[in-house]
């Protein structure tokens, strides 16, 4: 009758024995699940550790740069996580590479001992093993070389400022001009 | 002190004077003033037939405190240090298979992907899928071989021994995929001269072969079994990834147990645990003691051939307990051990035994059945039920 197409049969307890409460479900069309299709896929974490999962991305390898792994609230025993500089996957690393180490606190403190150093230097940055060595970093360095050698005194800041305009016109800091 | 009418009545009508460290103070008040209601309560104890020995009984039985060493066991609180399995455990060979039957149903029963949604037509995402789906006619990547819809649609059984149901196997399918690789490696056409590889003139030979201009070499992930457990090495962390580790010293009688000590003062089980994991391996542990009730104990009753042996203990204040200095040191007079085990979670860290206090000569983290194995049987029967299986 019409319980056979309009609802899905209800679970009841089978009637033929009062105490037998088995489930049963007699024969109702049930509508087929519309489900989208879904693959397997590997999930790399910042730490190398991977798993697979199901989902319906049709990418094999998902790698993830930001998660439990290398977040300070998750490990809160590394001390390498809590240095915001060190931090690998951090925005202070991507603001490094783009703008160079022209804004960082101990590197202004060295450029105003300045006089004394930037002959030496010749325009390397002050740590001696730099992979993210930006033009930025290289502009700044020669700034004040040259402004070391017209003998200003308020080279310091100068420098950092005019490291500044250049990084406003351009987002990414390059074909800056000096 | 132990809940319910018979073990104080027990106590009252077997062990003579009632000592004030074996009754707590309710059921002493009872026992010392049976209740006026039942004049009959008093002369009840006195003929319950609980004890063999037939001993004077006194209806208030006298309550005597304690001056001489006292009638006690030695307590101690062990910590049972685990480190939680890093790994999902291996499946079955049931699970496998499976799992893979699961996925080729799930072919014929979900809807058809929608390549178009993720790759546009004519970019070359779209002719590298095209490439691809020739080869293994579905989109997964996990299967094998096999066409839903095709004339082979019926034929989603795989024959025994085969390896795509393998954990391996289909990580391997994903990172080859990943790589731009078909799940056969593809013949590279060519002359001998040219060793095997097409040369630029040869249009007609290299039109349906594909050229690795740039070979993506994705990162193999890291395998599940470490250095640590090819070499076995017991002090590691890293070893069996997949299993809980516990943490046991070799104490200094050359046995090996959990570690322990004495309970001084007036800390707790908890706060006991805590500091014997610093006194027993230094402060490079980052670990965690759950609640403040013991998971198990285990009784020791000291003897000397059969009759029971008191040992006469110094207890001597701890320095990391501050409630242990209040009393200078004193002796007691000791018929057994007491252990309770407490249960812990060591998160990151590894121990220093050079730190130890206790003078324990080595530690090791072991599998429940390496702990059989170290330990002695009455110990083993006391500590079994507490560790996990994985």
């Amino acid at each position: 009758m019409h319980s056979l197409h309009s609802r899905p049969h209800v679970l009841r307890p089978s009637l033929r024995t009062p105490y037998n409460h088995t489930q049963t479900r007699h024969a109702s069309l049930l509508r087929r699940p519309i489900r989208p299709y879904t693959f397997t896929q590997l999930i790399t974490l910042s730490d190398g550790s991977t798993f697979t999962h199901r989902t319906t991305s049709p990418q094999p390898i998902y790698k993830s740069t930001r998660d439990t792994k290398n977040s300070v609230v998750w490990n809160p025993s590394s001390r390498k996580l809590l240095n915001v500089e060190e931090d690998e996957a951090g925005r202070l690393r991507r603001f490094r590479k783009r703008f160079g180490r022209g804004f960082d606190v101990d590197a202004e403190e060295k450029r105003g001992e300045g006089p004394e150093n930037t002959q030496q230097d010749e325009g390397v940055p002050d740590e001696p093993a730099q992979e993210e060595e930006s033009l930025m970093d290289l502009i700044a360095a020669s700034a004040a070389q040259q402004q070391q050698a017209s003998g200003k005194k308020a080279a310091a800041v100068e420098v950092v400022g005019g490291v500044r305009e250049p990084a406003k016109k351009s987002g990414k800091g390059k074909g800056g001009q000096k | 002190m132990n809940a319910g009418q018979k073990s104080a009545r027990r106590i009252a009508a077997g062990n003579g004077p009632i000592s004030r460290d074996t009754v707590c103070v309710s059921c002493l008040h009872r026992l010392t003033h049976p209740s006026r209601r039942n004049a009959s309560t008093g002369t009840a104890l006195a003929e319950s037939p609980s004890s063999p020995t037939q001993q004077p009984r006194h209806p208030n039985p006298p309550v005597t405190t304690a001056k001489a060493p006292r009638k006690a066991y030695q307590l101690l609180a062990s910590p049972v240090l685990s480190r939680p399995p890093l790994l999902t455990r291996d499946l079955t060979s049931f699970e496998k298979a499976y799992y893979l039957y699961q996925k080729r149903l799930n072919e014929r029963l979900a809807l058809p992907f929608t390549r178009y949604f993720y790759y546009k037509k004519g970019t070359p995402g779209d002719a590298e899928w095209k490439r691809k789906i020739k080869v293994r006619k579905t989109p997964a990547r996990d299967i094998g071989v096999y066409a839903a819809y095709g004339d082979e649609g019926w034929n989603d059984e795989v024959l025994v021994g085969d390896r795509t149901a393998e954990r391996e196997s289909v990580v391997e399918a994903l990172l080859r995929d990943a790589e731009g690789k078909g799940i056969v490696d593809e013949e590279v056409v060519g002359d001998k001269d040219t060793e095997g590889l097409v040369v630029a003139g040869d249009a007609k030979v290299g039109e349906g072969q594909r050229r690795d201009l740039t070979k993506v070499e994705v990162e193999r992930p890291v395998e599940r079994v470490t250095e640590a457990d090819r070499a076995n090495n017991m002090r590691s962390l890293s070893r069996k990834m997949d299993r809980t580790l516990y943490l046991l010293v070799k104490n200094r009688e050359g046995r090996w147990r959990f570690p322990q000590d004495r309970v001084h003062g007036r800390e707790n089980l908890h706060q006991a645990a805590e500091r014997i994991l610093v006194q027993g391996f230094g402060i490079d542990m980052n670990t965690w003691i759950v609640g403040n009730h013991p998971i198990g104990h285990h009784q020791m009753n000291y003897t000397s051939g059969g009759a029971p042996a008191p040992r006469l203990a110094k207890i001597s204040p701890n320095r990391l307990v501050s409630t242990s200095r209040d009393r200078p040191e004193y002796e007691q007079e000791e018929y057994g051990e007491k252990v309770f085990f407490m249960k812990g979670r060591m998160m990151t860290g590894q121990a220093d035994i050079g730190k130890n206090e206790y003078g324990d000569s080595e530690f090791r983290w072991l599998v429940k059945e390496e702990v059989e194995e170290a330990v002695t049987g009455g110990y083993w029967k006391s500590v079994k039920d507490m560790l996990a299986e994985r």
